[in-house]
């Protein structure tokens, strides 16, 4: 299945850390509104106030001139006192009632109502905050506009600047903990998942609630359940097993008993020849029934209680049941058993030598050998069957362990089970299958090694 | 020799019957427990063939009966149950052989026969194996009706041999029955000894070595 990165998928990370950073930023950027707001205000406040009294004593400085206009006509010490102000010269344009420019800079802008301070755009000049009062000086009555360029609080923006780059920095870094945060938060739910990743497909037993976040006991619960109605298939799928192996194993039995009956009865040789030959297909039948019934045990076998078993008696019961066969095969069937014993399950080992055996058996080359072994090596225990047949090429070995594969070109009649149910068992036993050449590099020689 | 099958698949029971009838073998087959119950008590017989799984209850339950009754008649149970388990319980309730469907027939012949063999060789002492016979109390041994010179230790490993006649006896198992006599044995006292047999019994009889594993008495009944 893709991963979903919808609403209902993608990483509960990256969701946590997007819902609590998302208000979080917000948060901060609100703090950072009021962070502008507060510097920037009273500056302006101060600013507006300052323009405010720049244009009174512009007002207090305008005199009657001659032509019946009107003139700022500034005093030497207020002229040096305005010189000092820091930022760039403040601008005035003084207009009479009919809006005539009187005096100053008539880009500024006529301003419609007094005592307020405005920002405009002045053509030419740039943003401007700007006031304006009305006055009469002896016949004239007047309007002057005062302006300030709003370049000139270039120490605001310096400060404000800072300021917001140490909010940033602020919003980084806690973005960062949060990120660290949820990791360390979520550790619980990161544990879980490599517990269940280690899982055996047959462990069925129940997860430990104990200790677990109550967040996350729900789930675990959920999965004990889970785990329990498995457990509780599995189990009937036992029971069918044993029912079925009932069910094919007896009519078989009478197949096989009635045909053999028949081919000793029959007289005439054509009836024993197509006897024998229904009869091998019943046998096959026999085996391959009984194989699927092995890999199902195989399946079911987990929960079961392991107890020590003995290979060398084991390999030697399968051996001793296989000398007639191999007699009739010119087979030299023989054994080379050290003592020893691996935790497993009995019926089990038996269903993986059999098949070996059975394998070997097949593919040995006439009056040829198998020989079987058993012992423990400095890995550990390990058991293997030789034959010095035809071997599996090395590009097959590791697709032969697959269900009802079998190798191209081969003789005999499997059903591709056998190996199947090796492989199956070794793994239910924690072993490992080694599929290589006999000795002296002929014929097949497979290996089950058992860790401790 | 009489033999008793408790068999509910009529395909099953009469092939044992026309197999083991071929064999030479007089059988009666029962399909219930309780006709098996009638059957007993009205006959004698050399051995049952035991089914388990049978219409009015489990073959065990009957073995299990028999046995409480000191009744020591060779019983073979054939089922289709293979676990361990089944294998074990069926064995400690008193089975003397357990075969798992679906057998070769043959193999239940040759079973059947080791069975009332060995019952016999208890009861009369005595074990014929084709041409060679056993007198286990005089611990003698004939090929043809001609006694064979044996060594004590020679008979053991015969003796071992004969009883499991036509199955592998384990190296470990013969060099123990020898053992008793000699404290001292090298590992290959035990091909020692079965050499000898074999030039002493002749060719007709035959001691297979299966390798590295032990020994099997061919059987040629």
């Amino acid at each position: 299945m893709p991963p979903d990165r919808s609403e209902t998928g993608g990483s509960l990370a990256g969701r946590l850390l997007a819902l609590l950073s998302v208000p979080l930023g917000a948060l901060l950027l609100i703090a950072l509104l009021f962070h502008y707001l507060g510097i920037v205000g009273p500056e302006r406040e101060a600013a507006d106030q300052s323009l405010t009294d720049l244009a009174l004593v512009y007002a207090s400085s305008v005199r009657e001139n001659e032509l019946g206009g009107a003139a700022v006509r500034l005093s030497p010490t207020t002229a040096a006192g305005l010189s000092r102000r820091a930022g760039s010269a403040p601008r005035y344009c003084l207009r009479d009632a009919s809006g005539r420019t009187l005096d100053g800079d008539d880009r500024l802008p006529a301003l419609g109502s007094t005592n307020q301070v405005a920002t405009l755009m002045v053509p030419s000049l740039g943003t401007f905050r700007l006031t304006a009062i009305d006055g009469h000086s002896g016949g004239v009555s007047w309007r002057l506009v005062v302006g300030q360029d709003m370049q000139s609080n270039r120490s605001t923006g310096g400060r404000l600047t800072a300021t917001l780059v140490l909010d940033v920095l602020q919003l980084c870094a806690a973005l960062a903990l949060l990120w660290l945060g949820v990791r360390r938060g979520l550790r619980p739910l990161t544990q879980l998942r490599d517990t269940l990743v280690r899982r055996s497909a047959r462990d069925l037993e129940p997860l430990d609630v104990d200790g677990l976040p109550v967040e996350l006991k729900p789930l675990v619960a959920a999965l004990n359940g889970l785990f329990d109605r498995l457990a509780s298939t599995a189990a009937s799928q036992r029971k069918f097993v044993a029912d079925a192996a009932h069910q094919l194993r007896t009519p078989l039995a009478g197949i096989r008993a009635q045909l053999e009956v028949l081919a000793s009865e029959s007289e005439p040789a054509e009836f024993r020849a197509r006897i024998g030959s229904v009869q091998a297909g019943v046998e096959r039948l026999s085996h391959t029934a009984h194989q699927l019934l092995a890999l199902a045990q195989a399946d079911a076998a987990h929960g079961r209680h392991a107890a020590d078993v003995h290979l060398e008696k084991l390999l030697g019961d399968a051996v001793a049941s296989e000398v007639d066969r191999a007699l009739a095969a010119g087979i030299d069937l023989g054994a080379e058993l050290q003592p020893v014993s691996v935790r497993g399950y009995d019926w089990h080992l038996r269903e993986l030598v059999a098949n070996l055996l059975d394998n070997a058996l097949c593919y040995a080359r006439q009056g040829g050998a198998v020989t079987v072994r058993c012992g423990r090596d400095g890995t550990g225990a390990y058991l293997e069957v030789e034959d010095d047949g035809p071997g599996i090429p090395p590009e097959h070995r590791p697709r032969v362990v697959e269900r009802f594969h079998r190798v191209p070109g081969a003789p005999g009649t499997g059903s591709g089970l056998g190996l199947a149910i090796v492989a199956d068992v070794v793994s239910l036993h924690g072993g490992r299958l080694e599929i290589g050449e006999g000795r002296g590099g002929v014929g097949t020689r497979v290996r089950v090694r058992f860790t401790a | 020799m009489r033999i008793l099958i408790v068999e509910d698949d009529d395909l099953v029971a009469d092939g044992l019957n026309r197999g083991l009838g071929a064999a030479g073998f007089s059988v009666d087959r029962v399909a219930t427990l309780a006709a098996a119950r009638g059957a007993m008590a009205a006959g004698t017989f050399d051995l049952v063939v035991l089914d388990l799984g049978l219409p009015d209850g489990d073959g065990l339950q009957f073995l299990g009966q028999l046995r409480r009754g000191s009744n020591v008649i060779p019983i073979l149970v054939l089922t289709a149950r293979d676990g361990l388990a089944d294998r074990i319980d069926a064995l400690d309730i008193g089975a003397d052989d357990y075969l798992v469907k679906p057998f070769a027939l043959p193999e239940v012949v040759a079973r059947v026969r080791a069975l009332i063999r060995r019952s016999r060789s208890v009861a009369s002492a005595r074990l014929d194996l084709g041409e060679l016979s056993l007198d286990l109390a005089a611990s003698t041994a004939s090929v043809m009706g001609c006694a064979v010179d044996l060594t004590r230790r020679e008979w053991s490993v015969l003796e071992c041999l004969a009883l499991e006649a036509g199955r592998v006896v384990r190296k470990d198992r013969l060099l123990e029955a020898i053992a008793r006599f000699d404290q001292d044995l090298s590992p290959n006292a035990v091909e020692v000894y079965v050499s000898r047999l074999r030039s002493k019994l002749g060719p007709k009889i035959v001691i297979r070595t299966v390798r590295g594993l032990g020994y099997r008495l061919e059987d040629a009944t």
